[in-house]
Parts: structure tokens; C-alpha cells; sequence
């Protein structure tokens, strides 16, 4: 609790005024009205005092009005304060800060644990510092109000009835620490379940392709059930535990009536106080009950924050340390002596590139063999176990990400499009880009097709597109890319998608490129790289031969036993005609 | 009409007929749940003995100064407060029992029509807005009937006895109570629809915003890569603020509940003293005011707990509306009345199909042709023409407009869909892999298959060597969907999957686009004996990749323009032979 209240400076003072002000309107307009009514009852009407009566009854309403509407002020500005404090401040950072990481944490945390994050533990938060907290409060004043006013009208009486608290203490931290486990297990229960919901909904085509929507069903209701059977376990250990609770706190009743009575009878209380005890007796016993349940919330709070936390103190395993601005203009790229190692395995092994502004650059390899990760090099999405890359002789560690990043256009194999217009996904790097250059950048891409659509650039597409096909997808991704007008654009096998015709107009516009440009295209196909400056073959991660196309057929090597493989599947008769 | 991530979804009507639907999930439980209102109306009644008896005994027994009735009472409050607890133990337990079946079923029910949905159904709306329905809304609505219901309950029986307790004593001042019951009433009565239309409101914020969180954090890579990081933290601050926004708007009213109580309670109960003093005395006992007032304090503690339940439910109602909404969702492609379970020999036709995704434009255009069974077809055209359609319909993923598709004479729409679909595979392009191991995923559908079948496909489409050297080889977890396998490499285990699968008709939309010629040549002529019963149609750009299939079906202003085997369709001096030597003559040096 401390570490939330803490987390952004400043905020403390608010939380504690806001309490204060349900706390004081709370006490005055109860425990005061409470004493004033009892002046009421015993000076005023027993006594046959009725003068008096009037005006306390009219103090007691300005107090309670007054009261009330200050815990109900109170009550909405911590309220607000939360919402606020919780989304903006909390979940905010931890979104930004999941922005920031890298693979290594996507791998570990699924799409549905962050989401149980950001939603689930976000509102338990916000419910503790809202709910949870202002009702201990409540509890621990009018309690406190209830005890010292009891001890001074007699302490011997008083600590009778005070027996079963230390022994509720004691159950309850016990309670706390044995269950502890069973909350944040079923916290994981739930993250899972979530996750399995959502790749469900996302892989619903694949579902009814292979007519497994019963055994989906079947899947779901095992963990479902599974995740029922452990709410039901955490809530009858709860239901025993406040049980004992609720046993020990009736009983303070019943001593105050054995013990009270006794008092009285022998005289060492007025029957005036025994009544005064009796009407205060539920502040005393009544928090333990309500604090039964609280301590449930609790518990749930405490594996929220916990994981909260974890989240907010992760580092980026690649760090935003650089200082330089890579500007935006033609610099040459070059990887030197560069390795990528996972898990033992190499991906990629001394790979040494220049990379000249302007020119353009070609990687063509079989599956596996490393090309996309050469590209998430420079991206810096991945970085490399030994050596190095450098933009100008500069590590691009020094440059800071943001402008590294800007000075790429990058096409990925498989667009991600998102559920939103034409143009908001074309303008993605840019929203404040005209429609001018978005419809430049549609036409470099031949995308042609959105103008022949209902509502053209405002057409809102399905989550990742769906309404689209393959090609169209592969486009409007490449009109993303071009749209930032990068000095450096990178194209990873942006053609497979596309039907020939297509893919030569895309090609032919993408050599005549109206700006300067560096070119990178990784492709399968001998036509798409053979107008390259320099093309590199890729092979298990090294890099097995490199030239032009012309000095790459001439070696006889990979490169020439592809481009046979592929000018052969052409069939020899029709050669020539 | 598309629902994106900052577009409300439109309000859903209140209709009590959807409290007797949620009714519906206590069936078995009925006998259950009556016996907790039963336990809770006693442990309530045993509970006001106690209060009775507690009042005795300040009264009367103190006052005698008789010290065996006070140790009998006691012994008495004693036996009651064990009845009371041990009752209420049981009720809670009953009750938990309960409400976790209710969110079980319910879960179940909402998945389950799902499953069925048509696709048309998750193209249109975000993702996230689906997903919230089934982990948030559910687990809202069940308190309803179990807790809330029996709150109910045990308040009404409450107020009863004090309401009872108090008109016997005297009547003129009950009337206070019932006066400020009435403005209680009205109060609550003016301000439900708006906590109501306030509510909607809040809760189509909050799923915007869940989905636009859950849309984001899948392209995260994207994100990164073209520096959309500030931009997103915007939007989603945005998002956020509109929905703290609404939460503010209903604070002051859902708190105005117990603002009003509480100074309504005070006002009746110093009315009382007041009146009864001023007014009424001497005709009524001080005593008599004094019981009054303090069973007008009691009163409103019930009272107060039936407006909380009253407001409860208004909020439930608009979360079971959502869930019931999606669970009536119309299922658009069903089985029709006596559907056929046909053992498909892998002869298609298309007759005169025409299909539109919108309704506005036509993809497929009156197109039609036949394929005979094992036949090897390749479908060619340019991007957009339509050749995933005419996968998505064989599959029967949407039914046509006008025309229809056969199936051995059969029409598609009279075809079981289970058996249908178990019999017609399309590998898709998005490679969607789970996360789990490589052999789940690989037999996906089929947990019959045996690991060596596996892996000998997995050998023919030469991925058998990568898997093998993975950390856990077969049983490696394919973390985060996959994505840290390149996308050949998916779309190589995606191949794997659809061929495990076994089906009669496979259709392969661009199967092998991702991965190099030379491994494509390899895997083709090892794949080709374990298709050879099977109708395979190729759809594919590679002009490599199909100059051997047995008939070409080229594809241009959404119908077939030419179609025969390769050599026919190159004599034809076409849009083929058009499109072959252009793609040739780059390889000409």
C-alpha cells in the first residue's frame, strides 16, 4: 500500500485529505448526533426536559446535513481520485513501460497476462485504494471513538468484553498467511484463462476450418472448471475463517450481557452506562466482522500490486541509451563481425556488411537462414551477442531509438494491420500527414483497389484486416512504409502476396523512388533481387556468397542453383518464344 | 457496419424478460437456493430474538438484579447465536456453491455460441470487445440471484418485524417513516433511468478501451518499429480519461443513495422526537417516544441495504444484456434441416457464384467451373480477384448470394458442416500457431494422430531437422504465437497441420509464399505422394509453383477467363501465356 500511495510524489496528501473529509463528516454526523441524541434521550425527554429537546434535534440535523455532505464530497473526490490516479497515473506508466520491452518479455508474458494486468489488477488496485481503505478507516475511528468512550465509563468491563480480539488477531493473521498462496495461484489461473479466451477469439477461422468447435467447447469448460473449483476453494476457507470470526465477535455480545449484567447487579456500573455499552458494543464488535471480509480484498491486492510492481521495474533488455539524433540523412550502414546467439543456437555468425547510402541491397537465403533477424538488428529490435553495428562508424547504441527507428520504413514479411480507416493505418508513423501524401504513398504501392471502395481511405478494416486479402494487406503495409519517405527502406519479401503483374509495377516504383534512398530487400525470388547493387547470400546464418547478379551466376555457387531451380521450373520448350 | 476500438457499441434496451433468463441458471439449483433463503430468514428472525432478548434483559432482569435469569438469558443468547452463525455458514456455503455454478454455465454458454459464430461476426468488431464479455461480464452478473436476492430477503424480513413492531406501538409516528419512505422512493425512482443510460455509458467506454488495449499490445513490434509509442499513449490516455470521465458523471448519483438515507433516517428519527413531543404528548408514554425513535434508527439499515441491491441491479442488467446479447447473436451459417453426411470423393462445382463481402462489391461475379476428385487445380489471378474467396467458400465460411457450390452433386448448404469441414481444409495465410507445444498445435483437431505420423509429415516438408534441434524438440512451447520462429518456418508447421489434418479437399492459399524456391521444389515433390488421393487446388502468384497441375483456372474480372493445363492455356496466346512469358522473360539472359 505504501509503494502505491508513493508512487507518484505528492499525490499522499490528496488521498489523506480526501479520507479525512469522509472520516470527520462520518464521525460527526454519527458518533456526535449519537452523543447529542443521547443527551436528547436522557437530559431532554426522560427528564421531561422538552425545552432542551428543539434545538439539539436542530443541531443534530445541521450536524448530520453538514456531516454527510461532506463524506459525500469526500467519498466522490477519492473515488474520482482513484479512477484517475489508478488509469492515468498507474496502468498508464505500466503501458508505456510494456512499449518499451522487448521479446525476451513478450515470450514470458502472454497477451493475456498483460491484459490481466492492465485490467484486472489495475481495478483491484483502485477498489483497495478507494473502497478497502476508507472502510478500515471507518472501522478503526468509530472503533477507537467506541473504546476510549467504554474504558472511561469502565475499564474493567470494557477488557472483559475486549477478550476474543487478540485471539481474532491471531486467526486472521494466520488466515493471511496460509492463503496467501491460494490467491496468487488463482491470479494465474485466471491470466491463462484469459489468454486461452483471447487466442480463441483470434484464431476463430482456424476453429471452424478444423471443425474443432467442440473440442474447443470441451477445452473451455475444463478450464473454466478449473478455475471454479479454485474460487470455490478460496471461499469456503474464507467462509470457515470468518466464521471463527463471526463466532468470536458475538460472543463479546453475550459478555457483555453475562458480564454487564454481573456489573450491574453488584452495582459497580448504572444500568444509565450498561445502556451506553450496549449501544456501543456493535462499534466494537462490528469491525472485526467487516474486517473479516476486507482482509479477501486484501489478499487480491496485494498479488495485484505485487505483480504491478514487477512489471514497473522490469528493463528493457535493450537499452534507450543513446544520445546522438541519427539524422535524416544518407549515412552508410555497417555490420561488423556480427553474431546472434538463442538459446544456444546460432542464428547468425560473423556477418560482416557495407551498406552504402543510396544503393540498393539484396539478401536471398532459404527459411531459417537469418535474414529477417539481420533486419531486426538494425531495427534494434533484437541486438546482437558479439560485435557490432555501426551508422557513420557510430555503434547504433549511441543514437537514441526514436530516431533510429524514424530512419527506417520498414515492410515485415506479414503485415499487422490495425481495426481502423484506411488512412489511420497507412499514416500510422504520421496521423498529421495529408491526404496528399497518403494517396501518393497508395500509389507507389499500387493500392489502387482502396479507391474503388465504398468509403475510400475511410474504410475501416476488420482487426488485423481481415476484410482485406493477402495482397491488399501486403500493400497498404508497404504504402505505410513508403508514406515516411525513409532514407532507408526495408523490404522483406513485400511480393510474395502478389500476383506477377502487380509485383513488377510495385518493383518499378520502388526503383523510382522520386527521393534519395537506401534499399534493402530480402526476397525469395531471383527477379526481385538481380537488379541489386549488391546481393548477399544468406546460409544458416552466414553469409555464403555476395556480388551482383552477374557475379553471383558466374560463380556457379547457391546463387546460380537457385536461379536455375527457378528460370527451370519455366519448362524448356517455351524458352525463347 | 464495423465497430472500431473508439465507436460505442450501441445501447441494449432494458427487458425483464433477461432477469428470467439469468433465472434460468438457478434450475439445479433451486432446492439449494431455497433452502439458504429459508437458513437466512431464520438466522434473521433468530438474530431480531436475540436483539429482543438483549432489550429483556437491560430492561427487566437487570433491574430485578436477578442474577440466575441473567445467566439462563445468557445461556439462551448463547444457543441463538450459535443457531445464527452455524445457519448463516451454511447459507454463505450454499450460496458460493451456487454462484460459481451460475458464472460456470454461463461462461460455458457464451464460449460455446462463439465457437458457432460466423466469421462475419469477429470481422466486424474488435476483438477485445468479444473477449471482455466472456472473462468481465460474466463473473458481474451471478452475484444477482445468489447475494443480492437473498440480501433481499433477509432485509425485507428485517424491515418487516420493525415496521410490524413499530406500528403496534403507535401509528401516528410510523407515518413519519412512511413519509420518508415515499421520498426515498421518489428519489430513486427519478434518477434510475439515468444510472442506467450513465451505466451503459461507462461500460462502452471501459470496453473500448480494453479493446483498443488488447488490439495494441498484439502489434506491439509495429508499434516499435515506426515509433507509434507516444501516439498509442495517447490514444489509450484518451480512451482511459473517456471512461474515467463516465464514472464521474455517475458518482453523484450512485453515491446520492446513501447520502439521501442517511439524512432522510435522521430527519424521520428527530421528527419523531419532535412530534411525538410537541405534538402528541401527553398522550403518548416518553417511553413510547423513545422506543420509537430508536426502531426509526433501526429501520433504515435494511432499507438501506434494498436501495443498494436496487442499484445493483441496474448495473448487473446492463452487463447480462451484453452477454445475452452475444449469446443471441443469429448463427448466419447453420445447418439446414436435414443436413447430409456425405463422404465427399473431392468433385467441386461452382455454378454461376456470385458473393460479395459488403454487399456492394462483387468479388465473385457469376464465376463457375468444375473440378474433378484428386484432381491437382491451381487458381491464378491477380491480387483481390478473388481466389480466397472461392476458399473461404468451399469451406462454407459465408453462403453465396446467388448461385450455388456443389460438392459431388451435393449442395454445400445441405452438407453437414461438422463433416464438411472436416473434409475440406484450407491452409490459410496468417499461419496462426497457439501457444503451445509443436505437437498440440500440429494436431490441432486430430489427437488421434500419432507422434511418428507427425513428425514424418514434418520430414517430407523439411522442418523435421530445425524442430529437432529446438530445446524441448517436439515438446517446445511455441511462446508468444510463435513469433519467435521465422515466417517460413510457421507457415511450414501451418502446411504440416493442414496435412495432418487429412482431409479430401485441401486448398492451399499461397502455402509455400514465405519459404525459398529451392526448399519449396523440395517439399513439393516430397508432399506429392501424401496428396495423391486428395482434390489439392494451389492458389498461388509463383507461376513456378503450378505448371504441373492438371487444370489452371486463371482468374480476371471476378470469373474464370481461361482454364485449362498448362500447354493449353500457353497455345491460347491468353492473359496466361501473357502473364508465363513476362515472368519468364525476366530469367532470360
Amino acid at each position: 500500500m505504501k509503494w502505491v500511495l508513493n508512487y507518484k510524489k505528492g499525490i499522499k496528501w490528496k488521498y489523506w485529505f480526501y479520507n479525512s473529509m469522509i472520516i470527520i463528516g462520518g464521525l460527526i454526523s454519527t458518533i456526535f448526533t449519537a452523543m447529542i441524541l443521547g443527551v436528547v434521550i436522557d437530559k431532554g425527554l426522560m427528564a421531561k426536559n422538552f425545552d432542551l429537546i428543539g434545538p439539539l434535534l436542530l443541531i443534530i440535523l445541521l450536524i448530520t446535513i453538514i456531516g454527510k455532505t461532506l463524506s459525500y464530497f469526500g467519498v466522490i473526490l477519492i473515488d474520482s481520485f482513484g479512477s484517475k490516479y489508478t488509469g492515468n497515473v498507474i496502468k498508464q506508466d505500466c503501458y508505456k513501460k510494456i512499449n518499451q520491452l522487448d521479446q525476451e518479455f513478450f515470450r514470458k508474458n502472454p497477451l493475456g497476462e498483460l491484459t490481466t494486468m492492465l485490467i484486472s489488477d489495475i481495478w483491484t488496485i483502485r477498489y483497495n485504494i478507494c473502497y478497502v481503505v476508507k472502510t478500515f478507516l471507518g472501522i478503526v475511528l468509530r472503533f477507537s471513538g467506541a473504546l476510549c468512550y467504554c474504558l472511561f465509563v469502565n475499564w474493567k468491563l470494557t477488557i472483559l468484553i475486549m477478550i476474543p480480539m487478540p485471539i481474532i488477531g491471531l486467526l486472521s493473521k494466520n488466515y493471511i498467511r496460509t492463503s496467501s498462496k491460494l490467491y496468487e495461484r488463482k491470479r494465474d489461473i485466471i491470466s491463462s484463462f484469459n489468454n486461452y479466451i483471447q487466442e480463441n477469439i483470434e484464431a476463430n477461422r482456424l476453429v471452424k476450418n478444423f471443425g474443432v468447435e467442440a473440442d474447443e467447447i470441451q477445452r473451455f469448460k475444463e478450464k473454466n472448471k478449473k478455475l471454479q473449483n479454485h474460487n470455490y476453494k478460496i471461499r469456503m476457507r474464507f467462509i470457515n475463517f470468518y466464521n471463527r470470526v463471526n463466532i468470536l465477535s458475538e460472543s463479546m455480545t453475550i459478555l457483555l450481557v453475562l458480564f454487564g449484567g454481573l456489573f450491574t447487579i453488584k452495582g459497580y456500573i448504572t444500568i444509565g452506562e450498561l445502556i451506553a455499552f450496549s449501544s456501543l458494543v456493535g462499534y466494537l464488535r462490528d469491525p472485526f466482522i467487516e474486517l473479516g471480509s476486507l482482509i479477501d480484498d486484501w489478499q487480491n491486492f496485494l498479488v495485484s500490486v505485487e505483480r504491478i510492481q514487477k512489471l514497473l521495474a522490469t528493463k528493457p533488455t535493450i537499452k534507450d541509451k543513446g544520445t546522438i539524433t541519427l539524422t535524416k540523412e544518407p549515412h552508410s550502414i555497417k555490420f561488423e563481425n556480427v553474431s546472434v546467439k538463442i538459446d544456444g543456437k546460432t542464428i547468425l555468425s560473423n556477418i560482416n556488411i557495407t551498406i552504402k547510402p543510396k544503393e540498393t541491397y539484396a539478401f536471398i537465403g532459404p527459411v531459417g537462414s537469418g535474414k529477417t533477424t539481420i533486419i531486426k538488428l538494425l531495427l534494434r529490435l533484437m541486438e546482437p551477442t558479439s560485435g557490432k553495428i555501426t551508422i557513420d562508424d557510430i555503434d547504433i547504441k549511441d543514437y537514441t531509438k526514436k530516431s533510429l527507428r524514424d530512419y527506417f520504413g520498414y515492410v515485415s514479411q506479414t503485415a499487422f494491420l490495425f481495426s481502423d480507416t484506411i488512412r489511420n493505418n497507412v499514416s500510422y508513423a504520421d496521423l498529421s500527414l495529408d491526404d496528399h501524401r497518403i494517396y501518393e504513398a497508395i500509389d507507389i504501392a499500387e493500392a489502387e483497389f482502396v479507391y474503388k471502395l465504398p468509403d475510400k481511405i475511410e474504410t475501416i478494416i476488420g482487426e488485423n484486416g481481415v476484410s482485406l486479402s493477402g495482397g491488399e494487406k501486403q500493400r497498404l503495409s508497404l504504402a505505410r512504409a513508403i508514406v515516411k519517405k525513409p532514407n532507408v527502406l526495408i523490404l522483406d519479401d513485400i511480393t510474395s502476396a502478389l500476383d506477377f503483374e502487380t509485383e513488377v509495377a510495385v518493383s518499378k516504383n520502388i526503383a523510382t523512388l522520386q527521393y534519395d534512398c537506401t534499399k534493402i530487400i530480402i526476397a525469395q525470388k531471383i527477379f526481385s533481387v538481380k537488379d541489386a547493387n549488391r546481393i548477399f547470400v544468406l546460409n544458416h546464418g552466414k553469409i555464403s556468397e555476395e556480388g551482383t547478379h552477374k557475379q553471383l551466376l558466374r560463380k556457379k555457387g547457391f546463387y546460380h542453383t537457385i536461379y536455375q531451380i527457378q528460370k527451370g521450373n519455366f519448362g524448356g520448350e517455351y524458352y525463347g518464344k | 457496419m464495423v465497430n472500431k476500438y473508439d465507436v460505442d457499441e450501441k445501447n441494449t434496451t432494458f427487458n425483464i424478460h433477461n432477469l428470467k433468463r439469468l433465472l434460468q441458471y438457478t434450475k439445479n439449483h433451486r432446492f439449494k437456493l431455497f433452502i439458504s433463503f429459508f437458513l437466512s430468514a431464520i438466522a434473521t428472525i433468530l438474530s431480531l430474538y436475540t436483539t429482543k432478548i438483549l432489550q429483556y434483559v437491560l430492561d427487566d432482569v437487570i433491574v430485578n438484579k436477578d442474577i440466575k435469569q441473567l445467566l439462563l438469558f445468557s445461556f439462551i443468547e448463547i444457543l441463538l447465536t450459535i443457531f445464527v452463525i452455524a445457519f448463516t455458514k451454511l447459507k454463505d456455503k450454499l450460496l458460493v456453491k451456487i454462484n460459481l455454478d451460475i458464472i460456470y454455465d454461463l461462461k460455458n454458454d457464451l464460449f460455446s455460441h462463439i465457437q458457432y459464430l460466423s466469421s462475419d461476426y469477429f470481422d466486424t468488431r474488435p476483438h477485445g470487445k468479444i473477449l471482455v464479455r466472456v472473462t468481465e461480464y460474466t463473473e458481474q452478473v451471478s452475484s444477482l440471484i445468489t447475494n443480492q436476492l437473498v440480501n433481499t430477503i433477509m432485509n425485507f424480513i428485517n424491515l418487516i418485524f420493525v415496521f410490524l413492531f413499530m406500528l403496534t406501538t403507535n401509528v401516528s409516528l410510523t407515518m413519519i417513516t412512511i413519509v420518508g419512505v415515499l421520498i426515498l422512493i421518489l428519489i430513486f425512482a427519478s434518477t434510475s433511468k439515468i444510472k442506467r443510460a450513465l451505466r451503459q455509458d461507462i461500460n462502452n467506454k471501459k470496453a473500448n478501451m480494453n479493446a483498443y488495449l488488447v488490439e495494441s499490445l498484439k502489434g506491439v513490434s509495429t508499434t516499435q518499429v515506426f515509433n507509434r509509442e507516444a501516439v498509442n499513449e495517447d490514444i489509450y490516455a484518451n480512451l482511459t480519461t473517456l471512461q474515467i470521465d463516465a464514472l464521474n458523471k455517475m458518482r453523484p448519483y450512485s453515491n446520492l443513495g446513501w447520502f439521501s438515507i442517511q439524512n432522510i433516517s435522521t430527519f424521520t428519527t428527530c421528527a419523531i422526537y419532535f412530534i411525538g413531543i410537541k405534538v402528541l404528548y401527553p398522550n403518548i408514554s416518553v417511553g413510547t417516544i423513545a422506543v420509537m425513535g430508536s426502531y426509526s434508527e433501526r429501520f433504515w439499515s435494511p432499507i438501506r441495504s434494498f436501495f443498494n441491491t436496487i442499484d445493483s441491479f441496474i448495473e448487473t442488467m446492463t452487463y447480462l444484456e451484453r452477454i445475452l446479447e452475444t449469446i443471441d447473436e443469429e448463427i448466419k451459417i447453420q445447418n439446414c434441416e436435414h443436413p447430409k453426411q456425405a463422404s465427399l470423393s473431392g468433385h467441386i462445382t461452382f455454378d454461376h457464384v456470385y458473393f460479395s463481402y459488403d454487399g456492394i462489391r462483387n468479388v465473385l461475379d457469376g464465376i463457375e467451373f468444375e473440378i474433378l476428385p484428386k484432381q491437382k487445380i491451381a487458381i491464378v489471378g491477380e491480387t483481390g480477384s478473388g481466389k480466397t474467396t472461392i476458399a473461404n467458400l468451399l469451406a462454407r465460411f459465408y453462403d453465396v448470394q446467388a448461385g450455388s457450390i456443389y460438392f459431388d452433386q451435393i449442395e454445400v448448404k445441405e452438407i453437414d458442416l461438422y463433416s464438411l469441414r472436416k473434409q475440406v481444409t484450407i491452409m490459410q495465410q496468417d499461419n496462426f500457431l497457439f501457444s503451445d507445444t509443436i505437437l498440440h498445435n500440429l494436431k490441432y483437431g486430430n489427437e488421434q494422430i500419432t507422434d511418428h505420423q507427425v513428425k514424418e509429415v514434418c520430414k517430407k516438408l523439411e522442418i523435421d531437422a530445425f524442430i529437432k534441434q529446438l530445446p524441448q524438440g517436439y515438446n517446445t512451447i511455441l511462446e508468444n504465437n510463435g513469433k519467435t520462429l521465422s515466417e517460413g518456418q510457421r507457415q511450414l508447421l501451418s502446411y504440416a497441420r493442414v496435412i495432418l489434418n487429412n482431409p479430401k479437399v485441401l486448398v492451399l492459399d499461397e502455402a509455400t509464399s514465405k519459404i525459398d524456391v529451392q526448399t519449396e521444389k523440395i517439399i513439393q515433390t516430397k508432399v506429392k505422394d501424401l496428396l495423391k488421393d486428395k482434390t489439392t487446388i494451389t492458389i498461388a502468384h509463383r507461376l513456378s509453383t503450378i505448371v504441373d497441375s492438371d487444370k489452371i483456372l486463371f482468374i480476371q474480372d471476378h470469373v474464370v477467363k481461361e482454364e485449362g493445363t498448362h500447354e493449353e492455356l500457353m497455345k491460347l496466346k491468353g492473359e496466361y501465356y501473357r502473364l508465363y512469358m513476362s515472368q519468364y522473360a525476366l530469367y532470360d539472359k
